[in-house]
């Protein structure tokens, strides 16, 4: 590989890692025995690698080119920014995928795109990239794609039987935010794009045969926080109608980051990487725990999330006449609800409990941590008495001053 | 003490052979001790170990490729247990089964680092090239992983070198052989390079979390990572890199913005055609239902059809393809209009309300009654395609469309079946809503509201004849 393309590895790389998905999970299962290339997916993702920021390193993640017409002013390829331009010929992308490969570096290929002389234009390439993988080197492995929002619904159905997921990102929360920051761009079209790949996953998914059913299985998207005002309820609001009406898989939160050669228009500083942490959990809390929008609404303050509790903890302390759950008799449900358990330790209680009633000591060996539990459960030996109302709850569910400053460099 | 010498240390099906005969012989796990290897000789009896087939569910397996000696004392103990009574075995509290699920947990995690962080270097060329690794697992993991690299890698030549064995994989048989040296495999590929400049060029300076890397990355395994020996560099220059972003001030753009227009949203004064109605339609922000529907959803039909159809409002699947009557009560009017002999493409379907409404539930978008303002902002639009349509009768299906064509709340248990007449002479015909006839759940009212909404139907074929 000569050193024209390394050069161009490292720009197109560095302009796409501030889209936050790594996923290489969720795809349909599939291996390479009886055919003639490489390639393996098993259902669950792994990890290949993790950078120092503490990110997983899955796919080959880059764009084709970061040329782009566009002036997103949170992006750090806007038409507007100085940084270095490159492209990869479809063939060189294709042919490093595959070198990466076989070397299990990587699951696949994440491959995104500048937009350039068109929407349609840009996503043929994307499309040309995975079909020389799936076709001339019959690569088996993952594969995610970029839809480009404006694109016509045909090439974005022929993307969708190339890849294995698809993601249109959003990148703003919020219909007013994309005048100011992506003029050129605009939330329906968005909307409308998602909308057009979950009509055709769920048509896919529905045919008979298994040829016509090989299809993405799912779509993912990604938002910028703290790149406009969009306080958290405003966000997971969009969020919770995303998942609702497109079901998407996964909505990335990527704290907006400082950039080379930022725009004007944005804040200079990044916003605390505490709140990207505090979105994901409430995110989390709305697909698995089945807590509502209003819910989480709810668990703000004037619509930002507490940076030093967790959002459940918040809810919780809203909530106190709903505590203590006793963790022998009650639902799962409300047993999700308790601060400090999680989905695998409430479904370990509740097939424990069938043997024997649970005692303190049983339940430090089923969850990872009981000291958060203690004020909001019962258990046969355990009633938290008066905390639950106390008023210094709060602060002593705080952490201390001190670990603050530990997490600041987080 | 019965001695059971296992051959190999990473073998689950011999393992529980043994422990198959031992059970059947009443032999209770104090008594019985387990070694790999020659060890056990000592105190072996000559005769070798009985073995008996296994039945049943093998619980534990991956217990067994634990580096732990006790892993096989404490399966089988638990098996033991099992036989005599295995609800137990259900009891995460119980503290055998906690003890073993910590065991296979972390065999697991092992064989799933092993598919990680494996890595492949290439010797040779084209079709003789051969890919070699060298690795280093905690558990008794390679054996049990090769078949992940066979289906994954099985165009390729690979061995997978550990210590204690090796794999290796040509023309679809893997063949296992005694474990070698780091010094077996290559220490470079001609692709590493590459790799790290990845590696560096996907890290965010910005971002820098040492500890949160190392908890999924401990430095165990960086010695055998080619991308591992730039981190110490990379993390030393992050804070000043991010520093001097943020410090830098925008540069201007280096050339004047030419920009590309932005994208017409702006729809026609005046819709003389159903396409300019269309396209105002599209902007359409005379109720707050735009704000969460994905798109307006327009009429659809010839413009010259006779019978027009007015339903309640698009349903989540309206939304999601953008057509009226698409939906679950979409199939039943289908099937309504096959029975009365009517086809779909030479009538006109619309909405009285043009945007979903909705409500979410977990992930679940139910769909919500519009209110009487919405239905009246958008009668405005309705009124609108009859104008340009001029249809000969207007089907009205449910309460809903009932209000938007006449502007009063009337029953539809009333009005059903009888033609009401609106201004300019036009004609409506009042009917149910096919997602009614989906909702009933009785079978004599059900086929009685069939009948119906059949006979409404025909009557409306008649009279755009």
């Amino acid at each position: 590989m000569g050193s024209n393309i390394r050069q161009k590895l490292a720009i197109l790389a560095d302009a796409a890692k501030y889209d936050a998905s790594c996923a290489s999970s969720g795809g349909a299962k599939r291996d390479s025995r009886g055919a003639k290339g490489v390639g393996s997916v098993n259902g669950s993702g792994i990890c290949h690698s993790y950078t120092p920021d503490g990110r997983c390193v899955s796919l080959l993640k880059i764009l084709l080119t970061n040329y782009c017409m566009y002036d997103c002013a949170f992006c750090v390829n806007r038409v507007s920014s100085n940084v270095r331009r490159a492209r990869f010929t479809a063939e060189e992308a294709a042919q490093l995928t595959i070198d990466f490969y076989r070397r299990n570096f990587i699951e696949g290929l994440f491959l995104s795109s500048g937009i350039i002389r068109s929407p349609d234009y840009t996503m043929e390439h994307l499309i040309e990239t995975a079909r020389l993988l799936r076709e001339t080197h019959q690569f088996r492995g993952y594969i995610h794609l970029k839809a480009i929002a404006d694109a016509d619904p045909a090439l974005i159905a022929r993307a969708g039987e190339l890849a294995d997921r698809l993601s249109v990102n959003i990148e703003l929360p919020q219909e007013a935010s994309f005048k100011t920051l992506a003029p050129e761009k605009q939330f329906s079209t968005i909307r409308k794009s998602m909308a057009s790949i979950r009509g055709q996953i769920d048509n896919h998914a529905a045919e008979k045969s298994a040829r016509k059913r090989r299809f993405a299985t799912g779509q993912s998207t990604q938002m910028i926080v703290g790149a406009d005002s969009t306080d958290d309820s405003t966000i997971l609001r969009t969020s919770a109608m995303l998942y609702g009406g497109y079901r998407l898989r996964r909505v990335y939160y990527s704290a907006f980051s400082p950039i080379p050669d930022a725009s004007a228009a944005l804040p200079p500083r990044a916003p605390p990487l505490r709140r990207e942490h505090r979105l994901y959990q409430a995110d989390w809390l709305l697909r698995n725990y089945g807590f509502s929008i209003d819910e989480l609404t709810q668990a703000t303050d004037g619509g930002m999330l507490d940076l030093d509790l967790d959002p459940k903890t918040s809810w919780a302390l809203k909530n106190r006449a709903l505590f203590p759950v006793d963790v022998n008799r009650a639902p799962r449900e409300m047993l999700l609800r308790v601060p400090g358990l999680g989905v695998r330790a409430a479904d370990r209680m509740i097939a424990a409990r069938r043997h024997a009633a649970l005692r303190l000591d049983d339940i430090s060996r089923l969850a990872s941590s009981v000291k958060k539990l203690l004020p909001f459960i019962t258990a046969l030996d355990w009633t938290p008495g008066a905390t639950l109302d106390s008023e210094r709850l709060m602060q002593k569910l705080r952490p201390e001053p001190r670990q603050l400053d530990l997490f600041a460099c987080a | 003490m019965r001695m059971i010498a296992l051959d190999r240390p990473d073998d689950p099906e011999r393992f529980y052979q043994h422990a198959a005969a031992l059970i059947a012989e009443g032999e209770t796990p104090e008594r019985v001790g387990w070694s790999v290897g020659a060890a056990g000789d000592l105190f072996a009896s000559a005769a070798p170990a009985p073995r008996a087939p296994w039945r049943g569910e093998k619980h534990f397996t991956a217990a067994l490729l634990h580096r732990a000696e006790s892993r096989f004392a404490m399966v089988y103990r638990a098996l033991w247990r099992a036989a005599r009574d295995p609800r137990f075995l259900q009891n995460p509290a119980d503290s055998d089964v906690r003890a073993l699920k910590k065991l296979e947990g972390e065999a697991r995690r092992d064989i799933h680092k092993m598919r990680a962080f494996v890595r492949f270097r290439e010797l040779g060329d084209g079709a003789q090239a051969r890919f070699l690794a060298w690795y280093e697992p905690s558990h008794y993991t390679l054996r049990a992983n090769a078949d992940f690299f066979a289906r994954r890698f099985a165009n390729m030549r690979w061995s997978i070198v550990t210590p204690e064995l090796s794999a290796h994989y040509d023309e679809g048989e893997v063949r296992f052989a005694p474990g070698g040296a780091r010094g077996d495999v290559p220490a470079d590929d001609a692709r590493d390079e590459d790799w790290r400049t990845y590696y560096a060029s996907i890290f965010n300076p910005a971002r820098l979390n040492l500890a949160a890397m190392q908890s999924q990355l401990p430095k165990k395994f960086w010695r055998n990572l080619p991308e591992a020996q730039a981190i110490p560099a990379l993390a030393r220059a992050a804070q000043n890199r991010a520093e001097a972003m943020i410090a830098t001030p925008p540069t201007p753009p280096r050339f004047s913005l030419s920009r590309p227009p932005a994208p017409q949203s702006e729809a026609p004064a005046d819709a003389s055609d159903l396409a300019d109605l269309r396209a105002q339609l599209a902007c359409c922000e005379k109720c707050p239902l735009h704000r969460d529907a994905t798109q307006t959803v327009c009429g659809a039909g010839p413009a010259r059809a006779q019978l027009m159809i007015v339903a309640e409002q698009p349903g989540d699947q309206e939304d999601i393809c953008g057509a009226p009557l698409v939906g679950p009560a979409g199939k039943v009017f289908d099937e309504a209009l096959r029975r009365v002999g009517c086809v779909r493409a030479e009538i006109y379907v619309t909405n009285a309300v043009k945007h979903f409404k909705f409500t979410l539930k977990g992930k679940r978008r139910i769909h919500a009654k519009p209110s009487v303002g919405e239905i009246d902002a958008c009668s405005w639009w309705l009124h609108r395609e009859i104008e340009l349509m001029r249809p000969k009768i207007i089907v009205a299906m449910g309460a809903s469309a009932l209000r938007g064509l006449t502007g009063q709340t009337l029953s539809v248990r009333e009005s059903r079946g009888g033609l009401i007449e609106l201004a300019e002479n036009r004609r409506l015909l009042a009917t149910t809503h096919p997602a009614y006839l989906l909702r009933l759940e009785d079978e004599q009212e059900k086929r009685l509201a069939w009948r119906a909404f059949l006979d409404d139907l025909t009557q409306a074929v008649k009279l755009a004849e």
